[in-house]
C-alpha cells in the first residue's frame, strides 16, 4: 500500500465523477481533500464512509453500488469471501457502478475471487509496476512498468536503467 | 357573510370521558361528575348522571354535593380546553378554510366562502357531520351574519343551520339582555329602563346609546349587528405533526414494533400529503412504563412524506436499538416540515438512478450513524493538519451547493499525499529521500504553531512517504502518496 495505487487510477476516478458519487469506504488513514482538489476532482462528489467493521463496510458498499447514484466505490478491505465478492459484483452490475477493492498482495494471491479486472501492483522508482492477473475478455499480462515521471516528477526517481516494457502515464486513449 | 359558531359546552368533561378511562377510573356513565370552577366554586359542567339528580350549571359546590353524595368533583381547567379546541380546529381545518379560535370552548367558522366547494349550505353541513361525529364532543351551534350573532344564537342552543338573515335577526331580537356578554352592571341598567330584549336595544338610535353607555357597549353592539368591523385572527394549523399510540400489549422485540410504527407513519403521510409538505426528520419515542422512554430519530435531507420510505429507514435504525424494558406506547413527532417540491430526474440519461443521492445518504446514516457518513471539504491552510475537513454528509444537497461560496482554490496546488495520518508519527523505518526539503512555517499566531521541513521519501518497502523534520532534528511521518 501507499505505492501509487490511488494515483494510478486517478484518470479513471476523474472520468467517473461526472456520472455519480465517488464513495470511499474505510480508507487506511485520513483521505486528503487537498489531493483530490489538486487533481481536479470535485470534492462535492465525494462521500467518505469511515466504516471499519467489515460487515458494515460491505453492507454500505453494496447499498452504494446498487443505488445507481454512485459511479465508483473504493473499498479497503483485507479479506473477502467468494460469496461476498459475487454479491458485490452483482450489485455493481445492478447499479452500473464500479467497485475498486484494495487489499494486501499476500491476501490476494491465496485464491481468486470473481471480478472483472484483477491487478497486482508493486512499487517502482519510475512510478508503479502493474500486472494484470485476470480481465474479463482479455489475457493476463506480464509485469508492466508505468512511467509517472511526467505527472509526478517529485515522486519518482530519474534512473537510467529502465526495465523492458514501460508505459507512459497517463496513457492517452486512442480514438 | 355567514358565520357558524360551534360551542363545545362540555369540552373538558367530554374529553375526559372519551379518553381511555385508566387515568380517571372514577369517570363512568352512571357516576355523577361535575366540573367546578375554583374561583367561584360553582358547577360549570356536569354529565348526564349529575343532571338527573338535579345539578345545574351555576350551582354552588355545597348545593351540588347535597343533592347526591356520590358526585365526584373535578377542577375545571380552561387551559386544557384551550388545547382541545386547537385539536378540534385542526381537524375541522380539512373541511373549512377560515376558522377563528374562541377559547376555551368555541370556534367561529366562516362558511359562505365554502359553498362553491360544497354546492350549498346543506351539503356543507352534511360534510361537517363526519368530523364532528368523529370527535364525539357535545356541541351547540348556530349561524349568524356576524360572528357574534352566531355565537349568541349558538349559546341559546338554537342548533339550526340557516342562511336567511331575517330569521336569524328575528331570533336575535328575542334574546334577553342577560344573554349578552355585557357587564352585569350595564345589563342591569338596561333592564331598569325597561329594555329586556335585544330587539329593543337595537331599535334605539346609536347616538342615544353613546350618551348613556361607554364605548365597550357600542363596540359590542356594532360588531353584533355588523356595523363595526370585527377583527379576527384566522386559525393557522401548526407546522408540526405529533401522533401517539398505546400498544395493546407490551413489546420487547424491536421487529414487532414495525407494524404499529407503520400505522403512525401512515397518519403522518396523510397529514403531509393533505398539506403538501415533506418532513426532513422524524422522532420516535418508544415509551416504557412509568413515563420513561427512548428516543430514536431518522433524517432525510431532501425531505420525504411517504410512509414506506420512512419505515425503511426506521427498520434499519431499530436494528441497533436495544430495549431495556417492554415498550407500551409510541409517540411520533415531526417538526422539520417544509413545502413539497418534486425533483425531476433525467429522463434520457443512460442509467436510471434507482435511489436518489440524498436518499442513499439518509439510508447509510440511519444504519451506521451520522458521524460515519462524511463529505469532504477543503480549507485553504498551510498547516497539513487543517486542510481536510470531514463533515456529516447531507447537510445540504450534494453537488448543488452554491458555487460562489466555494473557497477559492489556489491554481497552483502542490502535490500533497492522498493519505494523511491523523497525527504525525515518529519515523521508524529507513527511507531514501527523493525530494525536499520544503519548509512550512505557519500558524505562529496560535497554539498550532509549526516549523517543519518536509521531504518526500521512499521507504524500504517501496512506500512513498511524506516526512518532516522539526527544528530539533526529530523526524516524523505525516502521510503517504498512495
Amino acid at each position: 500500500m501507499a505505492i501509487g495505487e490511488l494515483r494510478l487510477l486517478l484518470p479513471y476516478i476523474k472520468r467517473k465523477q461526472s456520472s455519480g458519487l465517488l464513495v470511499f469506504i474505510a480508507p487506511p488513514t485520513l483521505l486528503s481533500a487537498e489531493f483530490f482538489a489538486a487533481n481536479g476532482i470535485n470534492l462535492e462528489r465525494i462521500l467518505v464512509l469511515n466504516l471499519y467493521r467489515p460487515e458494515e463496510a460491505l453492507w454500505a458498499a453494496e447499498q452504494c453500488l446498487k443505488s445507481g447514484c454512485c459511479s465508483l466505490v473504493a473499498l479497503w478491505q483485507k479479506a473477502l469471501t467468494v460469496k461476498q465478492a459475487r454479491r458485490i459484483l452483482l450489485s455493481s452490475e445492478q447499479g452500473a457502478s464500479t467497485l475498486l477493492l484494495y487489499r494486501p498482495a499476500q491476501k490476494a494471491s491465496a485464491f481468486s475471487i470473481p471480478s472483472s479486472l484483477s491487478m497486482t501492483l508493486q512499487p517502482h522508482e519510475l512510478g508503479i509496476q502493474a500486472r494484470i492477473d485476470k480481465q474479463r475478455g482479455g489475457q493476463p499480462s506480464a509485469m508492466l512498468t508505468i512511467d509517472m515521471r511526467q505527472t509526478w516528477p517529485d515522486l519518482t526517481a530519474n534512473v537510467s536503467s529502465k526495465p523492458g516494457n514501460v508505459l507512459p502515464f497517463p496513457r492517452v486513449a486512442a480514438h | 357573510m355567514l358565520w357558524l359558531y360551534l360551542d363545545f359546552y362540555a369540552l373538558q368533561l367530554d374529553a375526559l370521558e372519551l379518553e381511555a378511562s385508566p387515568q380517571a377510573p372514577e369517570v363512568s356513565e352512571a357516576q355523577p361528575v361535575i366540573l367546578v370552577e375554583a374561583k367561584h366554586n360553582t358547577v360549570v359542567q356536569y354529565n348526564k348522571a349529575a343532571g338527573s339528580v338535579g345539578i345545574e350549571i351555576g350551582m354552588g359546590l355545597a348545593m351540588a354535593i347535597s343533592l347526591s353524595n356520590q358526585v365526584s368533583v373535578l377542577e375545571y381547567k380552561p387551559e386544557l380546553e384551550g388545547c382541545k379546541i386547537q385539536q378540534v380546529a385542526q381537524l375541522l381545518y380539512q373541511f373549512t378554510a377560515d376558522i377563528v379560535l374562541e377559547p376555551p370552548q368555541g370556534l367561529f367558522l366562516r362558511i359562505d366562502t365554502m359553498f362553491t366547494l360544497y354546492h350549498g349550505l346543506d351539503t356543507y353541513w352534511q360534510n361537517m357531520q363526519q368530523p364532528l361525529g368523529e370527535l364525539g364532543y357535545l356541541y351547540r351551534y348556530a349561524t349568524g351574519s356576524t360572528p357574534l350573532m352566531a355565537k349568541l344564537l349558538a349559546k341559546t342552543g338554537r342548533n339550526r343551520i340557516e342562511a336567511s338573515p331575517e330569521a336569524m335577526k328575528q331570533a336575535l331580537q328575542q334574546l334577553p339582555i342577560a344573554q349578552l356578554e355585557l357587564e352585569s352592571k350595564t345589563a342591569q341598567s338596561l333592564v331598569r329602563v325597561g329594555i329586556n330584549q335585544l330587539g329593543q336595544l337595537l331599535a334605539l338610535p346609536m347616538k342615544e346609546l353613546a350618551r348613556r353607555f361607554d364605548i365597550h357597549v357600542l363596540n359590542y353592539i356594532g360588531r353584533l349587528t355588523g356595523e363595526l368591523k370585527h377583527g379576527l385572527a384566522l386559525f393557522q394549523p401548526p407546522r408540526h405533526f405529533q401522533a401517539e399510540m398505546e400498544l395493546m400489549f407490551e413489546v420487547t422485540n424491536t421487529q414487532c414494533l414495525c407494524k404499529p410504527i407503520n400505522k403512525l407513519l401512515k397518519q403522518l403521510e396523510q397529514y403531509l400529503r393533505l398539506h403538501a409538505l415533506v418532513t426532513q426528520s422524524i422522532h420516535f419515542a418508544l415509551m416504557y412504563r412509568y413515563d420513561e422512554y427512548i428516543e430514536i430519530r431518522v433524517a432525510r435531507a431532501s425531505g420525504e412524506y411517504k410512509s414506506d420510505k420512512w419505515l425503511q429507514l426506521l427498520e434499519l435504525k431499530l436494528e441497533s436499538v436495544r430495549l431495556e424494558e417492554p415498550v407500551v406506547g409510541l409517540r411520533l413527532w415531526a417538526d422539520k416540515l417544509r413545502p413539497f417540491a418534486a425533483t425531476t430526474g433525467s429522463l434520457f440519461s443512460a442509467k436510471q438512478a434507482l435511489v436518489e443521492e440524498d436518499e442513499l445518504i439518509s439510508l447509510l446514516q440511519a444504519k451506521v450513524g451520522k458521524d460515519k457518513v462524511l463529505s469532504m471539504q477543503y480549507s485553504p491552510s498551510h498547516h497539513p493538519q487543517f486542510t481536510t475537513e470531514l463533515v456529516p454528509a447531507g447537510n445540504e444537497p450534494i453537488g448543488k451547493a452554491d458555487k460562489a461560496q466555494e473557497p477559492e482554490l489556489d491554481k497552483e496546488l502542490v502535490q500533497r499525499p492522498s493519505l494523511q495520518l491523523a497525527r504525525p508519527m515518529p519515523l521508524r523505518q529507513a527511507v531514501k529521500v527523493l525530494q525536499g526539503p520544503e519548509r512550512l512555517q505557519t500558524n505562529w499566531w496560535n497554539e498550532h504553531k509549526i516549523q517543519r521541513d518536509y521531504f518526500i521519501a521512499r521507504d524500504v518497502s517501496g512506500k512513498l512517504c511524506w516526512l518532516f523534520r522539526t527544528p530539533q532534528k526529530q523526524w516524523f511521518l505525516q502521510g503517504y502518496f498512495a
